[in-house]
């Protein structure tokens, strides 16, 4: 698993890349919430999901957990670009009626 | 086509991605649709994860998998020698976690009941948990057309055994429709 960040004002966007599993789940919430300490001003985060292959409810876990962190400093969190597998398990899970989602599901075409 | 493989690996996190490509390798003969791999490869990862961080939790453990095929039912059984569960109904709610609110979401056994067709759990305090699931794989040609008649062209002699002679009308149709893989293997025919 792979973890870049783009920040753009006020929004830090994280791109993913690879399998995110619990294996895993650690160190992104770690990077994630170290990178929302250092930019206190930031009010959007945004998941960037294009190159996520497989995902599973531990990814959801860590997407909910900054979800509450952005709520309580404010802020709102998106998801974005999410492959057809991963976007099954974020309708499954209702990740989705709390974050905002934008983009088309790449598989969906 | 009926098959059975058992394994054992240790409770670490780092065996998930393992257990699950296993999974889904097992049942690649079937010819499963994409979303019928990534819905195995999450259940199976999910079965797992319970096993290692809930089963276990700080302890050092052996996880095992048993999974089979009965014509086109795959079924994986998850096991492990962990803590058990006191409420198994509580358990599976969907939201209930036992590990950190902030950390877990709570959705592991719903995420296995959604992308499988069958889940049972058996399990008892201080002796351990195990996850059954199953899922029947389709046949393609209920999704794809012409599949009905691809399932009914069998390979000619010729393809299979004989370089000199001409693929059948049946394996051509075939070439057309599993694209790449069947390509491959007339280009080998070809060359050799």
């Amino acid at each position: 698993m792979e973890i870049a960040f783009e920040v753009k004002g006020r929004s830090l966007t994280v791109k993913l890349r690879g399998e995110i599993d619990q294996h895993c789940a650690r160190e992104l919430r770690s990077a994630i919430d170290g990178r929302l300490h250092e930019n206190r001003e930031v009010k959007r985060l945004v998941f960037d999901l294009e190159r996520v292959s497989f995902m599973d409810s531990s990814g959801i876990g860590v997407i909910l957990g900054r979800y509450r962190l952005m709520r309580d400093r404010g802020g709102e969190t998106a998801i974005v670009n999410a492959q057809k597998n991963v976007e099954k398990l974020l309708r499954l899970s209702g990740v989705y009626g709390l974050t905002e989602s934008a983009g088309r599901s790449r598989a969906n075409g | 086509m009926d098959n059975m493989i058992r394994l054992e690996f240790m409770s670490l996190t780092q065996n998930e991605a393992f257990a699950r490509s296993v999974a889904a390798a097992f049942i690649a003969p079937l010819d499963p649709t994409v979303e019928e791999l990534a819905d195995v490869r999450t259940a199976v990862s999910e079965a797992v994860t319970n096993a290692i961080i809930h089963g276990y939790r700080r302890r050092r453990g052996m996880v095992s998998m048993l999974l089979t095929l009965k014509g086109r039912l795959f079924t994986a059984r998850i096991e492990d020698k962990g803590c058990g569960i006191e409420d198994i109904e509580l358990a599976m709610r969907p939201f209930y976690t036992t590990g950190n609110r902030d950390e877990r979401s709570g959705m592991g056994f719903a995420v296995m009941a959604a992308f499988m067709d069958g889940l049972h759990v058996e399990s008892k305090v201080g002796e351990g948990t195990a996850v059954t699931m199953e899922k029947l794989i389709s046949r393609r040609e209920e999704e794809c057309e012409g599949g009905a008649e691809r399932e009914s062209l069998e390979p000619c002699e010729g393809c299979a055994e004989c370089e000199s002679r001409e693929p059948c009308e049946g394996c051509a149709e075939r070439e057309k429709s599993e694209g790449l893989e069947a390509g491959a293997a007339f280009g080998k025919i070809e060359n050799g």
